[in-house]
Parts: structure tokens; C-alpha cells; sequence
């Protein structure tokens, strides 16, 4: 996976957010990567179901904190709206190398 | 007692990156992949052959005049390779993307070439023939600056990505073995950093022979610390459970 389709994979959940609620688009940006970095992944190499997760586990939590109203629904639109990638699929990642690394 | 010590901590050194190396190597010529032919070279040239040539004559009862020299000579080129191949692949497998990275990566680079080939040039037999094989000279700091700056870059990746994946194992979003993998490399790392601090601290106060033993003990320990966590790092273990989920699997998957 291209970085320029990574960054989009941030890009594109953080303009949702912002769309679907009272957030602006700093705020919206803001909150998504500290969920992402809570969680151990950054904004540039999140994968589109490892992004799923952390909107679905996370986020609500990060969203009630700032006042945002109905956060388990805004999350679940988020969800709805990304594509159906699988990290599986994707590229050298130095976690998949150095699993590559230990394996038989 | 602490020579030998010391002479153990670098056998288990060598004998433990030979090993993992060739593990590796085998695996790299299944794959034909970049990041496990650059490693695996670099721990079977740098840790394993290159270091084997330099305490080689210890080994040796009575040698030829010229042998220390050669032996010297062949393990500090094979082990400069060695780092440099590790300095390329923490780049390309943590930060291919970023210009810092590739400045930094570079830098290393031309310092441990610069350095290898100041240290080679200034060698003298008659001098490695009396077991004096490092002088206080620019080419030998140049390198030796180049080996910690990369070796402390390739450290701090590993503990980062490890720190990562720490996060993520509470959603099921890693593997475990994967995370202490990078745990036990960065450990490894780290004694490697030490040992160019103590080879730094031994080249200044290299007339005191309490330096001298404090050094051969130091090297022991962290010879044996080298070798365990490498094979912690590299030798598959039964992997540890990971939470169940869809998404843990797809990440499961990312890590087999």
C-alpha cells in the first residue's frame, strides 16, 4: 500500500468525522490521532481494518470526552464508510517483516 | 579468569550471530526479500565472520609475523560491511519514506566507509604485530561515531516499534512474539551501543589496566547479553495467544 493511500485511509475517516459531528476539521483531525496513538498506530501507516478497530474500541471514549453527543453511533457511520481493506494485503510493514523473521 | 571471560562473552557473541545469521540467510533465500538478506548478512558478516577474524589470533600459538595483520585487516573490512548493511536496513524496513532518515542513513554510511578505509590505510604491520591494532586516530573515532549513532538509531526503532505494538496487543491488533521480537532486537542493540561506549571509554584510558579489566568484564557481559537476547529475538518460540476478532485475525495474518 502506497503511503499516499494510507494517508487517505486517516484522511478520509477524519473528514467524516468532522461531517457527521459538532467537531471541526482540527478538532476532528485531533481527536482521531491521539485514538491512533492510544492505540499504537499513526496516521501516516494505519490499515483500513486496524483504523475500523480503533474507531469502533476507542474513539467513542475519545469523543464522549470532548462532548460529543451520540459517539457509538457517529463511529459505527465511520466504520460503514471505510473500504473493506485487509492489512493482510498489505506491504512490507516492519512488523510483517520481523514476523517474517521468526517464522519456520 | 576475566580474559577468558571475556573471550567466552565473544565466542557466544560469534557463535550466536552465526547462527541466527544463516537462519536468516536461509529464510532470505526462500523469500528473495530485501529486509532479511540485508539482516541476516549483516548479523553472519559483522557479529560471525568478521568478528571471529579479529579474535582469531588469539587463538593462534606462535603465528606467522603478518597473520595478525591480514586477520585484522579482512575482519574490520568484513565487519564495516556488516554495519553498513544493518544501518540499510533499519532504514529501508523503519523510514524508507522520510528524507531525514535517508540523510541519516547516508551519514552512517560514509562515516563508517571513510572510517574503515582511514583505519586500513593507517594500520602498520609491525604495529598489529605487537597486538596494537587501534590508534587514537580520526579515522578510528570517525567509524566508531558512525557505529553508535547507527546502532543507537536501530535501537530506538525497535523499542518505538515495540512500544507500538504493546498498544495494539490490547486490541488484538498484534502479535505478541512479534512484539518481543522487537523487544529482544532492541535489547541486543542497546549491549552493541554499550560496547562501543566501552571500546571508546578503553581507547581513552587505554594505559590504565584496571580500564583494561573492568573492560574484558564488561565485554563478557555483554557478549552473553548479546547472544541471549539475539537468540530470544530470532529463534521461533510458540507463539503467545493473541485476543480473538476478525480484525485480530486480518492482523494475525499481517504478522505470519
Amino acid at each position: 500500500m502506497s503511503p499516499a493511500v494510507e494517508t487517505s485511509n486517516f484522511d478520509l475517516a477524519a473528514e467524516q468525522l468532522e461531517a457527521f459531528s459538532s467537531l471541526n476539521r482540527l478538532e476532528a483531525r485531533g481527536t482521531l490521532r491521539i485514538a491512533l496513538k492510544d492505540s499504537g498506530f499513526s496516521a501516516r501507516s494505519v490499515a483500513p481494518d486496524q483504523l475500523r478497530v480503533v474507531i469502533e474500541r476507542l474513539l467513542p471514549e475519545h469523543l464522549r470526552d470532548r462532548g460529543v453527543s451520540e459517539p457509538e453511533e457517529i463511529c459505527q457511520r465511520l466504520v460503514d464508510f471505510l473500504p473493506n481493506e485487509s492489512s493482510s494485503a498489505n506491504a512490507e510493514t516492519p512488523e510483517a517483516i520481523f514476523a517474517r523473521l521468526g517464522s519456520h | 579468569m576475566i580474559e577468558i571471560a571475556g573471550l567466552f562473552g565473544m565466542i557466544a557473541f560469534v557463535a550466536t550471530s552465526l547462527a541466527v545469521g544463516i537462519r536468516i540467510l536461509l529464510l532470505a533465500a526462500r523469500t528473495r526479500l530485501f529486509p532479511e538478506t540485508t539482516v541476516g548478512l549483516s548479523l553472519f558478516l559483522a557479529g560471525g565472520v568478521g568478528t571471529a577474524l579479529l579474535i582469531a589470533p588469539l587463538f593462534l600459538e606462535d603465528p606467522e609475523p603478518q597473520t595478525p595483520y591480514f586477520l585484522y585487516q579482512f575482519g574490520t573490512a568484513i565487519c564495516h560491511v556488516g554495519y553498513g548493511l544493518l544501518f540499510v536496513f533499519v532504514w529501508r524496513v523503519f523510514r524508507r519514506e522520510e528524507k531525514w532518515a535517508l540523510v541519516l542513513y547516508a551519514a552512517c554510511t560514509a562515516g563508517l566507509f571513510v572510517g574503515a578505509v582511514g583505519m586500513a590505510l593507517e594500520l602498520q604491520p609491525e604495529a598489529a604485530m605487537l597486538g596494537n591494532f587501534t590508534s587514537n586516530s580520526v579515522w578510528f573515532w570517525i567509524s566508531l561515531g558512525a557505529r553508535f549513532v547507527g546502532y543507537v538509531w536501530a535501537s530506538a526503532e525497535s523499542f518505538r516499534y515495540y512500544g507500538m505494538l504493546k498498544k495494539r496487543l490490547e486490541f488484538g491488533l498484534a502479535d505478541a512474539a512479534v512484539a518481543s521480537r522487537f523487544l529482544y532486537w532492541g535489547v541486543s542493540l542497546s549491549a552493541v551501543v554499550v560496547i562501543w561506549i566501552n571500546t571508546a571509554v578503553q581507547q581513552l584510558m587505554s594505559g590504565s589496566e584496571d580500564v583494561r579489566w573492568a573492560s574484558l568484564l564488561i565485554t563478557a557481559v555483554l557478549g552473553l547479553l548479546v547472544a541471549i537476547s539475539l537468540w530470544f529475538a530470532f529463534f521461533p518460540r510458540r507463539p503467545k495467544a493473541v485476543a480473538s476478532g476478525g480484525v485480530s485475525d486480518a492482523a494475525e495474518g499481517v504478522a505470519q
